[in-house]
């Protein structure tokens, strides 16, 4: 009846992913449930979720380009570094869309990449206040995925300052530069 | 085969045209007007076949922002290689609270069958020279009072075909578990079920065992029917189930899930079919199924329309549907709020990626 659509699409691994990201959309643009759409990742636990994200890409880089000349969309494709770094995940993202006959992505495709590292839960637990690396595997908040949202919080009030703290993660810094690109899209 | 069907003035409805084809798939967001298609068949079926009154067309249907008081609803339907065109017209006064029926008539080839206008009726015979014409009450159905004869069975193959044309939208959760008598006519939420398999049972045997026999491929155990007396004239609708030893133990229809419920119901439809030229509107067949239950049935009635020339119209939110038959048999339906309804083919366009199911959760299609 309405002419709603999905303005945003998330390709995440798993679910404290997709609970941190859709919260912070919320929070910093006011996009409720009806303008997202998030693929079905994988059951948690099966070790796959990378994997799902690495075979879904191409498919939605392509139904991405297919829509760009009509309406605004932005693709956001999290995906864990784990022990890789931000730049090598990316690189095997393009291999995949290359292996699937896509061209990878460029600067004109509206596509963000959030790749922590190691994973979601090292941000978390950074933006909750605790020191953190990029190596070590903190605990996760198992069956407790919305306890991310002070962290959101966090998040959005250094975006509000633009301020970047000395020790913020350099995973972190680089998913907030693919967030400035994507942003001017985003509309409630 | 229903070959168009137009509604003007009736609720979201205003000059919908739809030229459906043999099967036809119904999608569209909440709201934009796919049931009422349903509800305006049904009400021309209980109109000319039951001989239902102007009720079951009220004012408060005429579409809010439209300012004509008359209601315009046309039928073509193809039967043995003719083209018989239904057309009634509703004048409704809505300040008196009276309607009436401005005309309905019926065509075969272009040919007047039946002619009501202005309060008279008059009758055509089959070699289309005419026959009576006498005065009749504006506010009653006239088809409905024309009774089959040798020199109208042109008139009569319409009628049939509109009594042949069933619209449900089954509810497993309000299936009565006993038959007071047998029904030849399912109800529009299935709730006469059992009254309605036990006419199936007494009187097309050769189907019911039929479904029996797919009802044991498709439901683990499941062995027969049963309809024991309850009492006078009331039996009990039964289905056995054999246990581990053989032996068949019997369940009332009520003591068996709504997913049971449902299979029953779906392939008793498919298995009672026994002409051509039927034609089953179902909204949400899928509603309570089970996941691997729902292409198997999808396929049993695309090969049926196929084979016996049945025509189907479904109305569908389930993936599974959609993704099966939305190719090729799909309609969009779409209106803005407060608009009329639109109606369009599915065609994919281009290779998109993303199956039709996935674009309609988006709100890709047809955006």
């Amino acid at each position: 009846m309405s002419k709603r659509c999905s303005q945003i699409v998330i390709l995440c691994e798993d679910r404290q992913t997709d609970s941190f990201i859709r919260r912070f959309l919320k929070k910093a643009h006011s996009i409720q449930a009806h303008s997202l759409r998030v693929l079905a990742y994988p059951r948690e636990g099966d070790g796959s979720g990378e994997q799902f994200v690495r075979n879904n890409y191409p498919n939605e880089l392509k139904a991405l380009r297919n829509r760009q000349h009509r309406s605004n969309t932005t693709l956001i494709v999290a995906i864990d570094a784990d022990d890789k770094k931000t730049s090598e995940r990316i690189v095997q993202l393009n291999t995949a869309c290359s292996d699937a006959g896509i061209k990878p992505n460029t600067a004109n495709d509206n596509v963000a990449f959030v790749i922590p590292k190691r994973n979601i839960e090292t941000w978390i637990h950074y933006l909750n206040g605790k020191k953190v690396d990029e190596t070590t595997p903190y605990p996760k908040f198992k069956d407790n995925e919305a306890s991310c949202q002070p962290a959101v919080e966090k998040l959005h009030e250094l975006c509000q300052q633009k301020i970047t703290p000395p020790d913020f993660p350099d995973s972190l810094a680089s998913a907030c530069l693919d967030y400035q690109k994507v942003k001017r899209g985003f509309s409630a | 085969m229903l070959k168009e069907l137009y509604i003007d003035n009736y609720k979201c409805l205003v000059n919908f045209t739809f030229t459906p084809q043999n099967i036809n798939l119904l999608l569209g967001e909440n709201g934009t007007g796919k049931s009422t298609v349903f509800e305006v068949l049904r009400k021309l079926k209980q109109f000319i076949t039951e001989g239902r009154d102007l009720s079951i067309f009220p004012s408060e249907a005429l579409t809010r922002w439209q300012l004509s008081p008359t209601q315009n609803f046309e039928l073509s339907v193809s039967i043995q290689e003719r083209i018989y065109r239904y057309r009634l017209s509703i004048e409704h006064n809505k300040q008196k609270s009276l309607s009436r029926i401005q005309s309905e008539q019926l065509f075969v080839d272009k040919n007047p069958l039946f002619d009501f206008q202005l309060g008279s009726i008059r009758l055509f015979r089959d070699d289309f020279s005419a026959g009576p014409e006498y005065p009749f009450d504006w506010s009653q159905p006239g088809l409905a009072t024309i009774h089959p004869r040798s020199d109208n069975q042109l008139l009569t193959a319409f009628k049939s075909w509109m009594e042949n044309l069933l619209v449900i939208k089954p509810n497993p959760m309000g299936m009565d578990m006993e038959s007071k008598s047998e029904e030849k006519q399912l109800g529009y939420n299935c709730k006469n079920f059992a009254s309605w398999y036990g006419s199936l049972w007494l009187e097309r045997q050769g189907e019911a065992l039929e479904l029996i026999l797919k009802l044991r491929e498709i439901l683990p155990g499941f062995h027969s029917f049963n309809m024991p007396k309850a009492g006078e004239k009331i039996r009990l609708f039964q289905l056995g189930f054999k246990a581990e030893k053989g032996e068949i133990i019997f369940y009332n229809l009520d003591e068996l899930s709504d997913g049971q419920r449902m299979i029953i119901l779906l392939y008793a439809l498919l298995h009672s079919i026994h002409q051509d030229n039927v034609c089953l509107c179902i909204d949400e067949p899928e509603n309570f199924l089970a996941l691997p239950e729902i292409q198997p049935w999808l396929i049993s009635l695309y090969d049926l329309c196929q084979d016996k020339n049945i025509q189907a119209f479904l109305i569908s939110h389930n993936p599974e549907s959609i993704n099966y038959l939305a190719s090729g048999s799909g309609y969009w339906l779409d209106r803005l709020p407060n608009g009329p309804t639109r109606i369009k083919p599915i065609v994919e366009s281009g290779d998109t990626g993303l199956k039709i199911s996935e674009l309609i959760a988006r709100g890709w299609l047809y955006e």
